[in-house]
């Protein structure tokens, strides 16, 4: 059930088909590019509910894109990129990735000027390599988002998403029940404001709620067990561990500081506070804190 | 005969030059804690219309590079004309709201069709419509004598005749009113008037066009 070497390095020559294919639409449009490098602390990586089975961990993200910005009429802006992005974890290695990276966004703002409000529809998809082959998967992701801009300083926005995860392997343990663990889906509602106090200084608050499949780590348990939809190995976090496929609500709330180092390039950080509850009376909480740098240009 | 008409000549030639003489106005604008402020508009109106009415208007332009407009602050006369030539890979759509002008180029690339003309004194502030962090501001004199400061906050207003002047400044980020800030200036022939204006500004009120914070789900 593991997907060949061979299919990998397929994916990567389909990506970078797609991006080469996009160059010749440089006379039409204007390329862009970008990267960045993220530092974050997860103190949940298992997802679990007990104490005794929650896993720490910090890990450091690097990537890049490149990308076509068209302007095909007044109120009208199309923008496709590619990229790719590296995670290492400190302790858990096996969660170690590689992602390559394609996305499309259409927007279409409904008027004239900074003001005017704005509704955009957004597709994310990536190939996702992990040490872990359990991991392995594709992402695809949905999102369809509105805005408006209610001063130079203020901006709001909210929207829906889907996303959907593919899992490439699946590792049965249990005859009957999916050992494609991270085969997920999920919905998500979401809303998000921006408060600029100067030109340099950004703050960003954002709340969302989404239905769908959780993956959760822990050791053998009876209650999870006949809730799950998925079981599988998951040796990352343990010889004994095993990963469990769960349907559940999470909300999170995120808060965040940008500092504009120049027009291209900014430092943030960020806190993200998730709380899930699952079926099987699963709940559980999660907090992540990150502090990136990007650069766009 | 022809020593007296030499000697009137000799006598009477350096006085006429004087009186006709320009005279210059230098400023210096500076903000609240004294440093130099750029891109302020100095304009000098004479209390003699018909000095003012002397003007012509004239051809001006206004580039669009990197996504900005350049120069960010453009000081025209009543009735001159601006084009706004995209020095971009990207097309803009170019607009103001402003009651001084309102008006709206349509997505372009390269140098559009007509250039704008600005036949009303005022402040015309500019934006785009694909990228709406670009600012810009024309602003319309109603008198030809005009300078806008440079990075040190100095600007000159050169070859002003012998007359009364109010002069008055104006910048993006001044909390005041331009009316407050009015002097009256006398000028001699040749004579040189050095004027300095401490403004207050507010911070800059403009979209930020840095990256910020990407939020994504986490499944």
């Amino acid at each position: 059930m593991v997907v060949p070497r061979c299919a990998f390095v397929g994916r990567m020559r389909f990506f970078a088909a797609a991006l080469a294919g996009a160059v010749p639409l440089c006379a039409h449009g204007e390329p862009f590019y970008g990267a960045d490098v993220r530092y974050a602390y997860d103190d949940n990586l298992t997802l679990a509910s007990n104490a005794a089975d929650r896993r720490s961990d910090s890990l450091l993200t690097a990537g890049g894109y490149l990308g076509q910005f068209f302007v095909p009429s007044r109120d009208d802006t199309v923008s496709v990129s590619a990229g790719v992005h590296a995670t290492g974890y400190a302790r858990f290695t096996s969660l170690d990735e590689t992602s390559l990276e394609a996305s499309g966004t259409w927007r279409r703002k409904l008027g004239l000027g900074y003001a005017a409000p704005w509704i955009a529809l957004r597709a994310d998809a990536s190939h996702d390599d992990y040490r872990d082959g359990i991991r392995d998967s594709d992402r695809v992701e949905i999102t369809l988002v509105a805005g408006t801009r209610l001063s130079e300083r203020f901006d709001v926005s909210g929207g829906i998403s889907h996303d959907r995860r593919l899992a490439r392997n699946a590792v049965p343990v249990v005859p009957g029940i999916s050992g494609a663990l991270y085969d997920v889906v999920g919905d998500s509602l979401f809303v998000r404001g921006g408060y600029a106090p100067t030109a340099k200084l950004l703050f960003d608050a954002s709340l969302r709620a989404r239905r769908g499949d959780v993956v959760a780590t822990t050791p053998e348990g009876l209650s999870i067990f006949l809730a799950s939809s998925a079981i599988a190995a998951d040796p990352a976090f343990g010889p004994d561990r095993y990963g469990y496929r769960l349907r559940g609500t999470t909300t999170s709330a995120s808060v965040a500081m940008s500092y504009a180092i120049d027009e291209r390039s900014a430092v943030n950080v960020e806190f993200t506070y998730a709380s899930t509850s699952a079926a099987a009376g699963l709940d559980y909480r999660e907090s992540i804190v990150s502090a990136s740098w990007v650069l766009r240009y | 005969m022809h020593r007296s008409l030499l000697f009137v000549f000799l006598v009477l030639a350096p006085a006429v030059a004087l009186a006709q003489a320009p005279s210059t106005i230098r400023a210096t604008v500076v903000d609240a804690q004294s440093h130099p402020v750029a891109d302020a508009v100095v304009v000098a109106v004479s209390t003699d219309p018909s000095v003012n009415a002397n003007g012509h208007p004239r051809a001006e332009s206004l580039d669009q590079i990197d996504k900005e407009f350049v120069p960010k602050v453009k000081p025209v006369f009543v009735g001159s004309t601006v084009a706004f030539p995209n020095r971009d890979n990207v097309r803009h759509h170019v607009y103001s709201f402003s009651p001084a002008k309102r008006f709206e180029l349509p997505l372009y690339a390269g140098m559009p069709a007509q250039p704008v003309l600005f036949d009303k004194p005022g402040v015309v502030v500019l934006g785009c419509n694909i990228h709406d962090w670009m600012i810009g501001y024309i602003y319309v004199s109603e008198s030809p004598f005009y300078a806008k400061t440079d990075a040190r906050g100095r600007a000159t207003i050169a070859d002003l005749p012998a007359r009364t002047f109010i002069v008055r400044v104006w910048h993006p980020q001044m909390t005041g009113s331009e009316a407050d800030t009015r002097r009256e200036v006398k000028l001699a022939p040749g004579e040189h008037a050095d004027i300095t204006f401490a403004l207050a500004l507010a911070p800059e009120e403009r979209v930020r066009r840095a990256p910020g914070v990407e939020h994504g789900s986490h499944y």
